[in-house]
Order: structure tokens, then sequence, then C-alpha cells
């Protein structure tokens, strides 16, 4: 059995020995934990959840990106309110754009119904933060992510920009109305 | 951890186990430790995001 | 100890015998000092934060100044008043620890004032307005040149401080002064190691956005300048987290006489971070456009549990061998017999306990629940993440490195600790406002509420914002958030009037009063002297509680699943 040496001082000799009782039962249970937190993510939640990770991602010029969020909106564009678009959203693809200091456009979904969020920032980084529920995700300039959403409620859902973007950054908006 | 259950006459001349030798060297770690974490999140992130396909409508 | 060394300035320490090299002494107090300026700077903005963030209050009425000042206390707290300490520390664990001289002084000079000038401007720019975009600087916000320009000396700096570490102990292993490290020691290697990496990647962010800046290029992407700049950000914490560690081994051998109780499970603990505690980083762009699943999840989760095994494993070493030694001096009453015995009044022993368990099950357990892939979607950018990384660096770090000084400060300058009591006191303050703290932050970024956002009450939008973060349950936690900020604003004032008290006035004295010491912390024991072993568990008071801290963490991370699973939308 080796020695045991204060931490200030350098172990003389031969250290590496055989772990005590102690040590084997804690090891053995700090493996078990991780394997089961490995085995939790990767298979039990995938199988039950409803909440996955798994969008799919493209790069864009934030120009053409803005271009098509506006022809998107002209198409079925029903309202405005505080000078943003409001859109009354056929099931597919929902186009929403980040740009300081608002999301655009509004959108109205319907309750059940899936659609394929398809948000891009034209200028800098935003953040796409539904509440109250809480979900959030990262919107950057020249990427799209493109995320399949499906509300289980009705209800009015704001979306905070949660990630610093300027000056009117506590200004930043956006909203869903899902009607049943 | 170590194989080797059987219990050593504590001596400063006792053959050192490999493990301990590894974990002395520093050379070796500091390898180690810029290494792999160049390879698995530079290397592989930069080009995942090299490989992002482009947006079509 | 080494024999009476010749050609260089020297002292012995009269209460630990070793031999202290007085250059390094010098560069150790330099740097020591600039980080607690940082600190008390940090620490200022702090309040003037939180009082903010409370909506009731809303101190700063000016967004553009409370953004500034938000980017100022990120520099200040997270990069300039740590790695000043850890430089420190990286000095004395690189020469003063191993009884050996530095071997190129001047080299910690370069660093130091390329790193003073580096931090120096850096704050410029953000108090400036030149660089309103957050410690975090994602482009295309942009900052002036000058901000990029100076964050690279810094960085270069920092490096430079590294290397000089790295060459010492690189030296001092061929010329055969020692060869096994101390433990301390060894932490310090890894922290240095981590550095390397950090500092690589982060150059790597940076410069390009730097040439970007003056027109030498003309796009920076946005989504790599994230994984890079991560790869520092995070990394300049994991750094903080093994130096941290290795403080919390030194102080239980200090306070308490530990040894660890398997010295190469302490160290393959540490080889694990080594290996993988970087690729962890990527749980900060869980939630971006650009990686694949297999990416995200594998670096941020999969491989990031063997680092978790790391940090497991020293929470049950630590207090085992604390345990341990206070059972061998006969305290072997009951489960925590040992427990009462600790030296609760002794300021580095209760910032050590203290900075060790919020970390643990605070800032730790937080941390890995986030950085679990699809949990990450609940806790992006909300309050929870800087509640996170309060309990770890501010709880954990910066609390411990606290510890260390009550210590440190007072044998390296040779003067007795100024006011005592205070420091007794300190810990136990600090300890309690960080708790207040994180549970306020946390709960409030558990409801949604952003980080980083001047006014969550949206008065001139309310046709949008329908009142989102109206409810009373937010404006608790804010309110205790804020609370919980002011008393350990108050604690970190204390501890900076002890520090800086200790350093300039403090009643000159060669053994100065740093309470007990543990004389076999740094006095060579029998090497041949055999360890007993009993037939049961050796530490069975600290496996009653390092399970009641599994429990708790499994706990928490099935209540987590089960508040994702209960937001209203289909995500796939």
């Amino acid at each position: 059995m080796t020695t045991r040496t204060s931490t200030l001082l350098a172990p003389q000799g031969r250290w590496w020995g055989p772990l005590g009782k102690d040590e084997r039962l804690w090891f053995a249970l700090v493996v078990a934990w991780a394997l089961a937190m490995y085995v939790m993510m990767q298979f039990v939640w995938p199988a039950v959840g409803e909440e996955q990770i798994v969008f799919d991602s493209y790069k864009v010029d934030p120009k053409v990106f803005q271009q098509l969020t506006d022809d998107y909106i002209a198409a079925h564009q029903t309202g405005t309110l505080l000078n943003i678009p409001i859109v009354d959203a056929p099931p597919g693809d929902v186009y929403l754009l980040g740009e300081r200091f608002r999301f655009r456009p509004l959108l109205n979904l319907k309750q059940g119904q899936t659609y394929r969020f398809l948000i891009s920032s034209v200028d800098v980084q935003h953040g796409f933060s539904v509440q109250p529920d809480n979900f959030n995700l990262q919107v950057v300039p020249g990427y799209v992510t493109a995320v399949t959403l499906t509300p289980k409620e009705a209800g009015t859902y704001q979306i905070v920009c949660n990630e610093y973007c300027g000056p009117g950054h506590h200004l930043m908006l956006g909203r869903i109305e899902v009607t049943p | 951890m170590s194989e080797r259950g059987e219990v050593a006459d504590e001596r400063p001349d006792d053959p050192i186990p490999w493990q301990q030798a590894l974990t002395d060297d520093v050379f070796l770690l500091m390898m180690a430790g810029l290494v792999v974490p160049t390879l698995f999140y530079i290397v592989w992130g930069l080009l995942e995001l090299a490989n992002v396909k482009i947006f079509t409508p | 100890m080494s024999a009476n060394p010749i050609g260089w300035d020297w002292r012995t320490c009269k209460v630990t015998g070793l031999t202290v090299d007085r250059s390094a002494e010098r560069l150790i107090v330099f740097n020591a000092v600039t980080a607690v300026l940082y600190l008390a700077f940090g620490g200022t903005l702090a309040l003037l934060i939180a009082l903010t963030r409370w909506p009731k209050m809303h101190l700063i009425s000016n967004a553009e100044w409370f953004y500034r000042l938000v980017g100022a206390h990120g520099a200040a707290m997270l990069i300039f008043w740590i790695l000043f300490f850890e430089v420190a520390g990286l000095l004395f664990g690189g020469s003063i620890l191993l009884s050996r001289r530095l071997t190129a002084p001047k080299m910690g000079w370069l660093a130091y004032v390329m790193m003073l000038v580096g931090s120096l401007g850096v704050t410029y720019t953000m108090l400036s307005g030149q660089a309103t975009v957050m410690f975090t600087a994602y482009p295309p916000l942009k900052a002036s040149a000058l901000f990029y320009g100076m964050m690279l000396l810094y960085a270069v700096g920092a490096l430079v401080a590294v290397l000089h570490f790295l060459v010492n102990i690189v030296t001092a292993r061929l010329q055969g002064q020692v060869r096994t490290l101390p433990l301390f020691t060894f932490a310090l290697l890894v922290a240095a190691i981590l550095a390397l990496f950090t500092l690589v990647s982060g150059t790597l962010a940076i410069l390009p956005a730097f040439l970007w800046r003056l027109g030498v290029i003309d796009h920076v992407d946005p989504a790599a300048y994230r994984l890079l700049f991560w790869g520092f950000g995070h990394g300049a914490q994991q750094v903080n987290l093994a130096a941290m560690i290795g403080i919390w081994y030194a102080l239980a051998s200090l306070t308490m006489g530990a040894k660890p109780i398997n010295e190469g499970l302490s160290r393959f603990a540490f080889v694990l971070y080594v290996l993988f505690i970087q690729l962890g980083s990527m749980h900060h762009i869980l939630v971006d456009p650009g990686l694949s699943s297999w990416a995200r999840g594998l670096n941020a989760s999969y491989f990031m549990y063997a680092a978790v095994m790391g940090s497991m494993i020293h929470a049950f070493t630590i207090p085992a061998s604390m345990e341990v030694a206070a059972r061998e001096r006969g305290h072997t009453k009951g489960l925590f017999g040992w427990l009462k015995s600790a030296p609760w009044g002794q300021p580095a022993f209760a910032a050590m306990i203290i900075s060790f368990v919020m970390f643990g099950v605070l800032g730790g357990i937080s941390g890995v629940i986030m950085g679990g892939i699809q949990l990450n979607m609940i806790a992006h950018n909300t309050l929870i993440v800087p509640a996170h990384f309060h309990m770890t660096v501010v709880a954990g770090t910066t609390l411990a490195f606290m510890g260390m000084t009550y210590i440190l400060v007072p044998l390296m300058v040779r003067r007795d600790l100024f006011l005592p009591g205070w420091a007794r006191l300190q810990p136990y303050l600090y300890g309690l406002g960080m708790l207040l703290f994180g549970i306020g932050m946390g709960l409030a970024g558990h409801y949604g509420v952003p980080r980083r956002h001047w006014d969550i009450t949206f008065p001139s939008m309310t046709q949008l914002s329908g009142g989102v973060y109206d409810g009373a349950n937010i404006h608790w936690s804010l309110a205790l958030m804020a609370l919980g900020a002011t008393i350990a604003v108050t604690a970190g004032a204390m501890y900076i009037v002890v520090a800086a008290g200790t350093v300039f006035i403090g009643r000159k004295n060669d053994v100065p009063n740093i309470g007990h010491v543990e004389a076999s912390a740094v006095t060579p024991t029998d090497p041949n002297a055999p360890v007993h072993h009993p037939k049961g568990f050796e530490a069975p008071g600290t496996m009653m509680l390092a399970t009641g801290f599994l429990v708790l963490f499994i706990l928490l991370y099935g209540w987590s699943w089960f508040e994702l699973s209960k937001v209203s939308w289909i995500i796939k």
C-alpha cells in the first residue's frame, strides 16, 4: 500500500496504488450515474419526449432571407400592430425574421397544426425565446434555423429577444397567437 | 484504476507503475490537452460549419 | 528543503520553512493586488446591475450605460480578476512551493505589463462606448478595432504568463528538483494546460474580428466566431475550475491536515479534465444553427460526462481526506463528529467549505443539467445561465481564492491579518448573499426572464408584451436576487478591506496570525509510515454526504426533464 502525502508536498517514490473500499463504491456510483444520463438523453427522451432538438440548418445571404420574408408577408398579411405586419400562417413553411429591434411578422397559428419555422436575422444575432413557455433558440445572421413546431395549446405567446443586439434590445418582441 | 491488486512493499526504489509515469509526464499532458480539444472541438466544429448547405425555399 | 541558494534574492519563510524567491514574491503581490482592484471595480458594477434588474428599483435609468456596465462587469470579473489572481497562483506554485527560483522573472513582468495594458484598454473601450458589445462581442455586432486589439494584447500576455509557468515546471523536472509535482501544483499545471487551449481558441476567434474591424477582411462568420469564442469563454472557466479544486485540496491540507485518500484517483480525475472538459464548451451552441446534433451532443454531453466524473471524484475525495485526517486525530464520534471538529472559525476553512458546497450543489448540478442538449432549450440565454456561472465563478472560484489569500497574503507580506474578526465573518456572509442571489436569479430564469436585458417591463410596448414578466413570482425572485447581491457585495467589500489592509497597514510580523495551520501540510512526514485501513469504510460520513448529493442531483435532473415536458409545443 502506498503512503499518503499532503497536497502541498511532492509525493515520493511510488504513489499509484489500488482503490480502497470507499473509492471503489463511489467510483461505481459515479460511472453508473454518467451512463444513466447518457441513456436518458440518447435513447429515453428521443423515444418519449415531444421536445427534441434535431432542427436543420442552412446558410443564407441575409438580404435573400429578408426578401423571402417580405414575399411571405405580402402573400399572407392580414393586419399590422405597432407597424409590424400580422400574418395568418397556413400550415407549412413560416418565415420569421429578427431585425433590430423586432421580430417580423407577428404570427397567427392554429392549434394542432404543424409549421416549419424558418428563422434568421438580417443584421446581428438575436434570441428566439418563446414565453411564457420558455423555450429558446439562437438566431444567427447568415444561417437559417429550420425547426418544426406544433402548438398544443391555444393562447398568446410572446417572442422575447434574449440575445443582446444593441441599444434597443429591451424593446425587441414578437408574438404568436394560437387559436383553436 | 490499477489492475495491480497486490500490496507492494513501500520503498523509494520500487518500480513506478506506468499510470504514475504517465501523469508525471508534463509534455504528454500538454500534448493531450491541446490535441484532443483541437480535433474534437475546433476542427470538427469548423468542418461541420463549412459543410452547411445553402438555403433554398 | 534546498540548501542555501547562491546568487539569487531569497528568504526562508518562518512559518512554512519554504525558500522564497523574492522576485517571485514581488510579481505575485503585483498580480494579486491588480486582481483585487478589478474585483473591487467589478463588484461595484455588480451591485449597480443587480439593482437595475430588480424592476421595482431599476437603478440605472440609461439603457446604453446599463449595457456598457454589464459588458465591463463581465470583463473585469470573468477575465481580469480571475486571471490576474491565477497568474499569482501559477507563480506561487511554480516557484515558492517548490522552493526554487523563477527561471525567467522577466517573462513574468512582460506578461504582467501586457495583461495590465490590455485589461485597461478593454475596460476603457467598454466604458467609453466604443465597445458596447458585452463580454462576448458576437459579430456582426461592432466594437472599435482598439477593443479587439486590447483583447488580443491581454490574451497574448496571459499566454506568456502560462508559458512562464510551464517553463518553470519543465526546468524543475529537467533539473531533477521534483519528479512528481505536489497535487496542488499538479492542479495548477492542469489549469495551465487548459489555459493554453483556451487562449489559442480565443485568439482564433478575436484575431479575425480585429482584422474585420481594421478593414483587412470584410466578413466574420458569426457561427464560427461563437464556436471559437466559447472555446475561450468557457474554457477559461475550466481553468478556474482546475485552479479552484487545487485550492480546495491545498486548504484541506492546511486547515485539516488532509492527505488525498488515493493520490492516483485524484490525479486521474484531473487527467479527465485535460482530455475532456474543453469539449463541454459546445454547450453554448446547443441551440445554434450550424452544427449537427451529433457534434453538439457528443461534445457537450457524452464527452463532458467524463469530465463530470472527474468533478464527482473530487467531490468525494476532498471531504473524505479531511474526514480521514480528523478521525486519525481522534475525532471518531459517529458519522459527523469529524465535521464538528473542523475549524469553522478559521476564515480559510470556512471559505473553502462554502465554496465547495455551493459550487458542487448549485453550480455543478445546474451546469450538467443545462449542458444536456434537449434541456438546454429551456435554459439558453435566460437568467438561469448567469445564475449557474455566478454559483461556479463567484460562490465557487472567487470564494476559494479569497480563502487562499487569508493564509497566503499574511505570509507573503509578513504582516498580521487585518481585522481578523471581519475575516471570520466574511465567508459566511458572502456565502449567504450568493445563496439568495443564486436562488433568486435561477428562479427568475426558470420563469423565462432573459439575461442581459435592461427593462423586462417593456413600458412602451405593452400591446405586444402582454405583461409577460409581470408575475409576482418573477418580481419576488428578482427582489431576492437584488437582496442577495447587496449582501454579497457588502461581504466582498469586507474582503477587500481585509486584504488591502493586510498588505498595506497590517502589523509587521514574521510569524503572522493566520490561525491554526496543520504542520503536516508543509512538513514531510515519514514516507515509510504505513496507511492504516479500517475494516469498514474509511470515510463513512463523507459517503453519506456524497450519496445525499447524488440523490439531490438525480432529483433535480428528473425535475428538469419534467419541466421540459411541460412546454406546450411539439418541437422537432
